[in-house]
C-alpha cells in the first residue's frame, strides 16, 4: 500500500465519509480558513454528511487506545473538530461569517491547537 | 422603575443613578492619568503559571499603554521573576518571541547576555568599554507574584500593596478558583478600536446578551418565557466586582451541542460536576439555575468561572481609543475525542459570540466620539460599569488608605 494510499484513508466504519478528506484538518487555523473558503452550500453539505454520524464518530475514536490511534484515526478526529468549526455556520448563525461581527482575520488564534 | 428594596445600584448610594457622562470614555486627559497612575500602581494579570512549567521557560507582556516589553521568567531555581525587556547597553529589545524556553537571554543587537536571573552575564568585546560595572548592569526587575496560578505584574518597582493584599477584597468570594486541573486550550487577540473601559463595559452586563447573541450564546439564558437576563447575585468587592448568572432552563440545545454536552461543557450548557475544592465559592446564592460567576479584577481582567472551564478576558489599552483584547479559555486536558470535540465547539462557540461583540463597541466608540451624546443611562442590571467608574475615581484614594493602614 503506497503512503497515499493510508493518508487517504478514513477507517473502516467511516469510508463513506472518504470524500469530505479536504476538511480533515490537522489545527485550528487550517479548519477555520477552510470554513471562510467555503460557501454556505459546501458548509451546508458537510455539516448534513456529518452530524448524523459524529456520535458514532466519537465512540469510535473514544474506544480506540491512544497508542492504536494511527493516520486513518487522526484524520477522522480532525474530521470531528472541523464540524464543531462549522457548528456555528449551521446552527447559529445560517452564514459563514459571524453577521454583522468581526471578520476572521479580526480575531486571531495565537494558539494552534 | 425600579424601586430601592429591588434595586442593587441603590444598595450603593455612592454609585448614585443618574446617567454617566460620556466623557468618561473619550477623555484624552483621563487615559493620560490612568495609564500613568492606574496601571502603574495596580497588578496587571498577564498569564498563568502553567506557561511556565520548567526552568527558562519565559513569556512576554506587551504594554503598550506603558511603553513597555516585560519577560517574566522561571529561574533555575524555580523562582518567577519578571523585567524589563530592554537591554542595558543602548536599550534594545532582548526577547524576541511571545514565548519560549532559554537557559540565558541573550540581546540580538550586540549579544550582551543576562542569566536568567537578570544579571548581566556577559559583554561582548568588553575591553573596548569605559568602566562598566556588570554588577549594576542586570535587567531591570518588575514586580511579579502569582495567585491562585495566575500572574501578575505592577510597574511600580515598589508596589504600595503586595497583589495578596491588592487581591484580598476578592479572596472569600472567589476562593481557590480557578482550578489547576484546566489548562488553557484557547488563545485569541483583536484589536478594538475602542477605549478599554468601553470595551470592558460591554461584557460587565448580561443585558445584551438575549439581544445581540440571540443566535448564539444567548439562547441558552433568554427566550420566550425569560426575556431578561437578571443575575442572581452582584457583589463589589473593594475595587473588584462579582456577578452570579442564571442559565434558562427552558433551554433547546442544538444537534451538535447534545452530543458535546454529553462529554463537556460550554457557555450554552452541558456538564457541570463539581469539579473540587476550587469551585466551592462558586454560587453564591446556591441557585439551582446557576450556569457561572463573572469576576472582575481591577483595572482590565475578568474570569469567566464556570464549574468545569473557565475563560479570561485582558483589556490591553493601546491609546485612548484603541485596545488589544485577549481571550484565554480553560478546560481540563481532553482525554478521549468526546471531550477534545465538545471543547472545540465550545470554544469555536465562545469565538464566535464574541465576534458579535467586536464592530458594536467600536461603533459605539465612533457614535460617543461624535458628540451626538452627551450622556449615556444604565440601568439596575449595569451597575458593575457605574461601579467601575467609581473605583477609578477612587483608586488613587483607595490606595493610600490601604497603605497607610
Amino acid at each position: 500500500m503506497s503512503e497515499s494510499e493510508i493518508t487517504s484513508q478514513l477507517p473502516k466504519p467511516f469510508a463513506d465519509l472518504e470524500d469530505l478528506a479536504d476538511w480533515a484538518l490537522p489545527t485550528r487555523r487550517a479548519r477555520n480558513a477552510k470554513r471562510y473558503a467555503s460557501s454556505l452550500a459546501e458548509v451546508r453539505a458537510f455539516y448534513q454528511r456529518m452530524q448524523p454520524r459524529i456520535e458514532a464518530i466519537l465512540n469510535f475514536l473514544n474506544a480506540c487506545p491512544d497508542d492504536a490511534e494511527g493516520a486513518p484515526e487522526q484524520r477522522l478526529r480532525a474530521l470531528a473538530l472541523c464540524l464543531a468549526e462549522v457548528g456555528p455556520v449551521i446552527e447559529y448563525f445560517g452564514a459563514v461569517e459571524v453577521p454583522f461581527g468581526f471578520k476572521p482575520e479580526q480575531f486571531l488564534a495565537l494558539r494552534d491547537d | 422603575m425600579i424601586k430601592g428594596a429591588n434595586s442593587w445600584t441603590m444598595q450603593y448610594p455612592e454609585l448614585d443613578t443618574s446617567p454617566i457622562d460620556v466623557d468618561y470614555f473619550l477623555s484624552a486627559n483621563a487615559y493620560e492619568y490612568e495609564r500613568s497612575f492606574h496601571y502603574k500602581e495596580a497588578w496587571l494579570n498577564v498569564g498563568h503559571m502553567q506557561q511556565l512549567s520548567r526552568p527558562g521557560d519565559f513569556f512576554c507582556a506587551q504594554m503598550d499603554f506603558a511603553s513597555a516589553s516585560i519577560v517574566i521568567v522561571l529561574g533555575r531555581d524555580r523562582q518567577l521573576r519578571a523585567f524589563h525587556n530592554v537591554c542595558s547597553h543602548r536599550g534594545a529589545r532582548i526577547v524576541r518571541q511571545e514565548s519560549g524556553h532559554a537557559t540565558k537571554l541573550v540581546c540580538p543587537f550586540h549579544a550582551w547576555t543576562y542569566g536568567l536571573d537578570g544579571r548581566l552575564q556577559h559583554v561582548t568585546d568588553g575591553s573596548q568599554f569605559f568602566d562598566l560595572d556588570k554588577a549594576t548592569l542586570g535587567l531591570t526587575p518588575v514586580a511579579v507574584d502569582h495567585w491562585n496560578g495566575l500572574i501578575f505584574v505592577c510597574l511600580n518597582p515598589q508596589p504600595k500593596l503586595s497583589l495578596v493584599e491588592f487581591l484580598a477584597p476578592l479572596q472569600p468570594r472567589i476562593g481557590a478558583y480557578p482550578p489547576q486541573a484546566m489548562v488553557c486550550r484557547a488563545h485569541y487577540r483583536a484589536s478594538l478600536k475602542a477605549n478599554w473601559k468601553l470595551a470592558m463595559s460591554a461584557f460587565q452586563e448580561g443585558y445584551h446578551v438575549p439581544f445581540l447573541h440571540r443566535n448564539s450564546a444567548g439562547r441558552a439564558y433568554a427566550g420566550s418565557g425569560t426575556p431578561y437576563i437578571h443575575a442572581l447575585d452582584f457583589s463589589l468587592l473593594g475595587l473588584h466586582q462579582a456577578a452570579s448568572f442564571p442559565r434558562l432552563t427552558e433551554f433547546q440545545p442544538t444537534k451538535l451541542e447534545m452530543v458535546a454536552f454529553r462529554y463537556g461543557a460550554s457557555v450554552t450548557g452541558g456538564d457541570q460536576t463539581p469539579h473540587a475544592e476550587a469551585t466551592q465559592a462558586l454560587n453564591p446564592t446556591k441557585s439551582d439555575n446557576w450556569s457561572f460567576d463573572m469576576f472582575v479584577i481591577f483595572p482590565n481582567f475578568m474570569i469567566f468561572a464556570f464549574e468545569s472551564f473557565y475563560f479570561t478576558y485582558n483589556f490591553w489599552p493601546v491609546s485612548v481609543g484603541e485596545t488589544d483584547f485577549e481571550l484565554k479559555i480553560y478546560f481540563p486536558p481532553p482525554t478521549n475525542a468526546g471531550q477534545a470535540f465538545s471543547q472545540e465547539l465550545a470554544i469555536c462557540g465562545l469565538r464566535d459570540t464574541l465576534m458579535e461583540d467586536g464592530p458594536v463597541i467600536e461603533a459605539m466608540q465612533q457614535g460617543l466620539a461624535s458628540g451626538a451624546k452627551p450622556s449615556m443611562h444604565l440601568q439596575d442590571q449595569e451597575i458593575l460599569i457605574r461601579a467601575s467608574r467609581r473605583n477609578m475615581a477612587v483608586f488613587p484614594d483607595w490606595l493610600a488608605a490601604q497603605g497607610a493602614m
